[in-house]
């Protein structure tokens, strides 16, 4: 079943003219989470292109804005309110490095293309978790702690395509789920997040060859 | 052959089967940072309770869940001392951490107008309560017959919930707190508590 496939991939490059990009990815990253919600997001492709198909190689490192909230402190001190709310703050990064593949489906003109994307990634992602300082004797309920959790991720994602002389650029919407890992089983209330983006980026042919 | 291989390998799975479905314990002890081994405190049912007595560490270890009596390592109950009131009482059996005796108990008995019940009982969620010493109190019971020792103390119930019986006939405990004492010489500090069961007879 798979051995047609293989044999493309594996005798591809000799039938074809393959191109070699490289350049820069930068966006907006929307993150599903109810604290943490905007990032900056940066990354570097490389793309193996042969006609309709690219393989990529992809590292994305996203910088979130963090996000507030709070948890609950008591106390049995009887002359100190029972109850007080504390600042919390979670600042997340993430980073991941990916295979991918690019296929052409659609012309939109002469230099313009439709992609399709799907990424397997190696995702890492750390929550920082600092809490504003509060009154002795107050007791944190349910408190955070700094997690990390690191494992695979697909991603998946659409993108027009504007050809240039040197160069492509590009504009893509894309999805990444979160690392399949576990954080190590401490009960923290957040959870590794899934992230949609909108990106930009632009990658520079650097090397064209007729196999 | 083959039918017989087959039951081979369901005898094979019949311990895991065991292991997964059979074990009643149910705690989870996740340490404080820089707390001296102390739990977190938490309300999620994580059946555990932690103190320092005089600055040691003292826990709670695997409690059998949903087993009342003396065997568990907690135990909630009404205790009839006479006259015009009644005490609900929790115990907590287990030791100072990393000694190898487990079987001292510290005990919280909470005067309540006689008759209490469930709705008493749930009202205390919330409420931080000044223990006198003499009718509401804290006590400490060593272990090889040593005398027990009882105190004032104060005790913050975050949730107390003890729920009507459920459909499948059994009653849902909850409970979480904080809990401080001077027992005598000895001061229990820091104490936090987090527990969630059900029980198939009403604990009132």
């Amino acid at each position: 079943m798979c051995r047609p496939l293989l044999l493309f991939l594996l005798f591809a490059p000799c039938f074809c003219t393959a191109q070699f990009y490289l350049g820069p990815l930068a966006g907006y990253q929307h993150l599903f989470s109810p604290i943490e919600k905007h990032a900056l997001n940066t990354g570097l492709q490389a793309a193996y292109s042969l006609e309709k198909v690219e393989f990529l190689l992809e590292l994305q490192k996203s910088w979130p804005g963090g996000g507030k909230t709070n948890d609950s402190a008591f106390t049995l001190n009887s002359s100190e309110p029972t109850y007080i709310s504390v600042d919390k703050q979670l600042n997340t990064d993430i980073f991941s490095v990916g295979l991918g593949v690019r296929v052409w489906i659609a012309s939109l003109g002469p230099k313009d293309r439709l992609n399709l994307r799907g990424h397997l990634a190696a995702q890492f992602q750390r929550t920082k978790v600092s809490y504003d300082k509060r009154p002795d004797g107050y007791v944190l309920l349910n408190p955070d702690k700094t997690m990390t959790v690191s494992g695979p991720s697909i991603g998946a994602g659409a993108e027009y395509m504007h050809l240039f002389n040197n160069g492509r650029l590009f504009a893509e919407l894309s999805f990444y789920s979160p690392p399949w890992g576990k954080y190590d089983g401490y009960p923290v209330s957040f959870y590794p997040l899934t992230s949609m983006s909108v990106n930009i980026g632009y990658s520079f042919l650097l090397s064209n060859s007729k196999q | 052959m083959k039918p017989a291989k087959r039951k081979h390998i369901y005898l094979l799975l019949l311990p895991v089967l065991l292991l997964v479905t059979g074990c009643g314990k149910q705690s989870y002890y996740y340490p404080e940072e820089d707390g001296g081994g102390l739990s977190i405190f938490s309300n999620k049912g994580f059946n555990v309770f932690t103190c320092l007595l005089d600055g040691r560490g003292w826990k709670t270890v695997d409690r059998d869940y949903g087993r009342r009596g003396s065997g568990s390592e907690f135990d909630i109950k009404k205790q009839f001392p006479g006259g015009d009131y009644e005490q609900l009482v929790l115990t907590w059996t287990g030791g100072y951490m990393n000694d190898p005796n487990q079987y001292e108990s510290i005990r919280l008995v909470l005067s309540l107008p006689a008759g209490f019940g469930m709705m008493e009982v749930n009202a205390l969620s919330g409420k931080r309560i000044a223990l006198d010493g003499v009718n509401s109190y804290i006590s400490y019971e060593a272990p090889s017959g040593a005398p027990s020792v009882q105190g004032p103390g104060t005790v913050f119930f975050q949730t107390m919930a003890v729920s009507q019986q459920l459909s499948d006939g059994n009653y849902t405990l909850k409970t979480a707190g904080l809990l401080e004492a001077s027992l005598d010489s000895l001061q229990l500090t820091s104490g936090r508590f987090d527990h969630k069961y059900s029980t198939g007879t009403p604990p009132f």
